[in-house]
C-alpha cells in the first residue's frame, strides 16, 4: 500500500532537486575549486563569517542543506530499491535514509549555525571550553550545573 | 515491482532480475548515474555543513581547511563532484517540462521553451551565487 506520506516526500525531493540544480554547481565551482586554485577573489574569513551571520543567509543555508539532504535520502532510497532490488528491506532503508537526514537537520544544523555566533563570543566562552576539554573539568562543571549554561550560550 | 504495491496478488509469478540489470544498455546506465548524483548532492551538503562548523572554530582552523581544499587529490575529487552536480542540473532541468505543463492562451508552450527558460534561470541563479560568494552583497 502506498503510504499517505509519499506525496510530501516527493515534494521535498523535488524541492531539493530544484534548489540544488540551481545553486550547487556555481557554489561548488567557486568555493571548492576556483577559490583554492586562486582563480577568483572569494571572501576571506571575516567577510564570510559576516555573510553567514546574516539572517537571510542562514535561512538560505538552512533550506539548501536541509533540502539537499532530503533529496539525497529520497532518491538514494529508490536507487537502492530499483538498482539493487532491495524491496524486502523497504522499511529499514527508509528509516536509515530519512533518519540520517533528520538527525543532521534537527541536531547538527542549528548547532552549526549557533556555532557561528559562538565564534564571536569565543572570549567569554574560552574558559568554559578549556575546562570542558578535560575530563576532570567536565566533571566539575557538570556538578556545578554549568553544562546547561554553556548550552544556552 | 514492489510487493507492497500489489497486496491483492501476492503470489503472482515474478521473474528474478539480476542485481546489475542496469549495466546492459546506455539509457539504463544514464538512469542509474542520474540517480547516483544524489550522493554528490549529499556530499556537498555535508561539506557545506563542515565548512560552517570550521568557520566557527576560528581563523586558524579555517586556514587549515583551505589548505586541505587546495591539495591535488581533494581538487580532483571536487572536480568529479562538480561534474556529477552538473549532470544533475542538466538532467533535472531537462525534466522540468515533463513536470510543468504550461498553457498560454489555450495553447501548450513547447517543451523546449520551458526547458530553455529553466536553463536561463540557472544562469541567473549562478550569477547571484557568484555575486554573494565573491562579496558583491552589501
Amino acid at each position: 500500500m502506498r503510504s499517505p506520506r509519499e506525496p510530501l516526500l516527493w515534494t521535498l525531493f523535488s524541492a531539493g532537486g530544484t534548489i540544488t540544480a540551481f545553486v550547487l554547481p556555481a557554489l561548488v565551482a567557486l568555493l571548492w575549486i576556483a577559490a583554492p586554485l586562486g582563480w577568483t577573489n572569494t571572501l576571506g574569513y571575516d567577510e564570510l563569517l559576516d555573510l553567514v551571520r546574516h539572517p537571510l543567509a542562514r535561512l538560505l543555508l538552512f533550506g539548501l542543506i536541509g533540502l539537499s539532504l532530503f533529496h539525497w535520502a529520497h532518491r538514494f532510497r529508490y536507487t537502492l530499491y530499483d538498482g539493487l532490488q532491495l524491496y524486502h528491506l523497504n522499511q529499514l532503508i527508509a528509516v536509515l535514509t530519512y533518519g540520517m537526514v533528520e538527525v543532521v537537520r534537527v541536531r547538527r544544523l542549528p548547532i552549526q549555525l549557533e556555532g557561528i555566533d559562538a565564534a564571536n563570543r569565543r572570549g567569554r566562552l574560552g574558559a568554559v571550553n578549556r575546562l570542558l576539554s578535560t575530563r576532570v573539568g567536565r566533571a566539575s562543571l557538570r556538578s556545578a550545573g554549568a553544562e546547561g549554561r554553556r548550552d544556552r550560550l | 515491482m514492489n510487493p507492497d504495491y500489489t497486496p491483492y496478488h501476492p503470489k503472482w509469478h515474478r521473474r528474478r532480475m539480476p542485481i546489475f540489470w542496469w549495466l546492459g544498455s546506455g539509457p539504463y546506465i544514464r538512469f542509474i548515474t542520474r540517480e547516483l548524483t544524489s550522493l554528490f548532492v549529499a556530499y556537498a551538503a555535508v561539506l557545506l555543513l563542515a565548512q560552517l562548523w570550521i568557520l566557527s572554530r576560528g581563523p586558524a582552523a579555517y586556514e587549515r581547511f583551505l589548505e586541505w581544499l587546495a591539495s591535488p587529490a581533494v581538487l580532483v575529487a571536487h572536480a568529479v563532484v562538480w561534474l556529477a552536480l552538473l549532470f544533475h542540473t542538466v538532467t533535472w532541468l531537462w525534466l522540468a517540462p515533463k513536470a510543468l505543463v504550461v498553457q498560454l492562451r489555450g495553447r501548450r508552450v513547447p517543451n523546449a521553451l520551458v526547458a530553455a527558460v529553466h536553463y536561463g534561470a540557472w544562469v541567473i541563479a549562478s550569477g547571484l551565487v557568484a555575486w554573494f560568494v565573491m562579496g558583491g552583497a552589501p
